[in-house]
């Protein structure tokens, strides 16, 4: 998955879980300084995207990814190391 | 065995594996049962960690109980119960960026020597531990694997009512944790006032016989309303329970409708929150879309409490759920605490729920005068085994009906006290009325009785409640006064907006010298990422000039009267992130200069 493609679906998902529309998301947006997002929203929102992007997100790292950019790049990371392991 | 242990484990000898305990999750987007329990199974579970208790620990010891959801916590409860050493659940930290902090607390307040938790969590706690408690020897024991059943001839331990069965730590802020001892005594008293005031003796007799019905739910087992009122209630009432975890039904609120409907659950029970959310993460979605069998014929009672019940959600809730059989006469309202075990006050199965009016000014100078007009609020029924008074807090005298005052409870339910805090514990718990009546627990919370029935106000403390999370504005404010140099003291407190929702509002002063050319709004924004940052919450920041946080005379912050001068447009604000349209401030904008 492709970084663009990592993005576009976590807009999605904001649009879907948070109500925000895309045009106002970027990768410097932060879930709750700028979102006001609540926490109910970002469990659901971190359990979702583990199961549409097919990875692990443990809660002490989930605690630390305060931007949309800082997901896209744990999502991407993830994923590639996960190719250079050899699959799971 | 003391009397609560042979009255739980009655249930067991009458019904065997015909009753039980089930958890499931969603896997897919599809219901799947993950576990499950007889009540005979979950027994022998917890002989055998009764027997292992008895074998490694002194009588009495704490024994802190770290678990994921599941049945696993609930047999290492019972076994806790059966050895009569004292149980003390805490949260894993998925649930709570603070649980382990809290926790490294909890072993110094508790005097933890060890931590029961499964294996697939024990690497990650003996890690912490070996970092947290370096001076101080705390072991970890997985209890899933490797724990042999308890011998035959190995029976639960003798044990008057007087003793502590259970220590809840509730919301004390995040550096003072605050446990409530739980007596067998506290416990037996409250299951039987569950069972015996909520549910009508001809619904019990239904319970008895097969098919059981079953209660479904997904409340955190750390907590009293999930220990005591999802977890314990239906061994006490020969039912069956369904159960998901917290994590499960937020990230799929959907699961809960299909607990409910797979298993035919007769009743269910969540804070105000709860049913807030669900509504929320339904939208538009059509419910046949979600399981074309889905059906709530079967649900005859569904409890909403552990916080402000509001009328808006009861009725949002029932109409959006009546397609699919759903009545708005199965609402349960009820009001509890920890320190009261749990259930104070309940609604009745087949009652349905009382909504008044009432005059808001009149309210707010504290009678309960009904209008057809006024501010709708839902009674949380009547006490359930306890004696409930509602006191002027300041003089202590009973006030009468259709008077706001403090609620103050007393009865078999009400707990010994706070551990190792014999201040708090005077200062809450033995509390005598003008005409010297008591010893009374002052719950904080604010409220009255009409018709028999209590209305709960508001709270006397300053607790903020945002989605069932218990949050002291001291830890907010700690944040914003330490973001900068520029930041002074401060004053959080909740503000409801025009629907009602209540937002986090934080009164900020600044230090003019120290801002080095940043304007107001710089400074706003630097302390909204920090307690978003830190606390994970939105907060909305007002900046103020020295000294204009409302302070008592010896210079104590009222966050209360911060919160009227704010409302009131009285602040003065340099910087303001409140709009009009999404707070209850009155209309006298002139005075707020906004700068964003």
């Amino acid at each position: 998955m492709k970084r663009d493609e990592i993005l576009a679906e976590l807009k999605a998902m904001l649009a879907e879980f948070g109500d925000i529309a895309p045009e106002q998301v970027d990768e410097q947006t932060s879930f709750v300084a700028d979102l006001g997002l609540d926490s109910l929203v970002l469990v659901r929102m971190t359990v979702v995207a583990e199961e549409r992007f097919g990875v692990r997100i443990p809660d002490e790292v989930a605690w630390e990814l305060h931007t949309v950019g800082s997901v896209v790049t744990y999502v991407e990371d993830t994923l590639v190391g996960r190719i250079g392991a050899g699959g799971e | 065995m003391s009397e609560l242990v042979r009255f739980l484990r009655e249930k067991v000898w009458l019904l065997g594996n015909t009753r039980w305990y089930a958890r499931v999750d969603s896997v897919r987007g599809e219901l799947v049962e993950v576990e499950r329990l007889g009540y005979e199974q979950l027994d022998a579970r917890a002989r055998a960690v009764g027997a292992l208790l008895a074998d490694r620990t002194a009588p009495g010891a704490h024994v802190m109980l770290m678990y994921p959801s599941g049945l696993e916590f609930f047999a290492v409860f019972l076994g806790c119960l059966y050895a009569g050493r004292v149980a003390v659940p805490a949260p894993l930290p998925d649930t709570d960026r603070r649980a382990l902090r809290r926790a490294e607390g909890i072993i110094r307040d508790a005097g933890i020597g060890l931590i029961l938790s499964d294996a697939s969590r024990r690497p990650a706690l003996s890690e912490w531990l070996a970092g947290a408690e370096p001076e101080r020897q705390v072991e970890c024991v997985a209890t899933d694997k490797d724990v042999p059943p308890a011998p035959d001839d190995w029976s639960p331990v003798s044990q008057d009512l007087s003793a502590t069965a259970y220590i809840q730590y509730t919301s004390g802020s995040t550096s003072e944790p605050r446990g409530v001892v739980i007596s067998h005594r506290n416990l037996l008293h409250n299951l039987l006032s569950i069972r015996e005031r909520l549910v009508p003796d001809e619904v019990l007799d239904e319970l008895r016989h097969d098919p059981a019905p079953t209660g479904a739910g997904w409340l955190p087992h750390y907590h009293d309303m999930g220990l005591v009122g999802m977890l314990l209630s239906p061994l006490a009432s020969y039912g069956n329970l369904v159960f998901c975890s917290p994590v499960a039904f937020i990230a799929h609120p959907e699961l809960w409708l299909r607990m409910i409907s797979r298993y035919r659950a007769f009743y269910t029970f969540a804070p105000n929150f709860g049913y807030d959310w669900l509504l929320r993460s339904l939208k538009g979605t059509q419910l046949t879309d979600l399981d074309p069998e889905l059906d709530l014929d079967c649900l005859r009672y569904a409890l909403s409490g552990g916080e402000p019940v509001r009328a808006d959600v009861l009725g949002a809730v029932a109409r959006r759920l009546a397609p699919v059989g759903f009545r708005t006469d199965i609402w349960a309202p009820g009001y509890g605490l920890a320190e009261a075990t749990l259930l104070v006050t309940g609604t009745r199965c087949g009652q349905g729920p009382t909504v008044g009016r009432f005059d808001r000014d009149a309210l707010e100078a504290g009678q309960a005068l009904p209008a057809p007009d006024g501010v709708e609020l839902v009674a949380s029924g009547r006490p359930s085994g306890v004696d409930v008074r509602i006191v002027d807090p300041v003089t202590s005298h009973p006030v009468k009906d259709g008077q706001v005052g403090e609620i103050w409870v007393r009865g078999d339910s009400v707990a010994l006290g706070y551990l190792g805090n014999p201040r708090a514990t005077a200062e809450h718990f033995a509390a005598t009325t003008a005409d010297g009546e008591g010893p009374y627990l002052r719950t904080g919370d604010l409220g009255f009785f009409q018709e028999d029935e209590l209305y709960v106000t508001g709270r006397a403390k300053d607790l903020i409640i945002v989605n069932g999370r218990n949050i002291h504005p001291q830890d907010i404010e700690r944040v914003g006064e330490t973001a900068d140099p520029a930041t002074g003291p401060s004053a959080a407190f909740a503000l409801p907006d025009s629907s009602g929702r209540e937002h986090i509002v934080l009164v900020q002063e600044i230090r003019p010298r120290q801002l080095d050319g940043r304007s107001a709004a710089t400074l706003a924004g630097l302390i909204r990422e920090r307690v978003a940052r830190d606390l994970r919450l939105a907060v909305r920041v007002v900046i103020v000039g020295p000294m204009s946080v409302p302070r008592t005379t010896s210079g104590k912050i009222q966050r209360s009267r911060a919160r009227e001068e704010l409302r009131a447009s009285r602040l003065g604000a340099l910087h303001s992130d409140l709009v009009a349209s999404d707070s209850c401030i009155e209309p006298r904008q002139d005075t707020v200069r906004r700068d964003a």
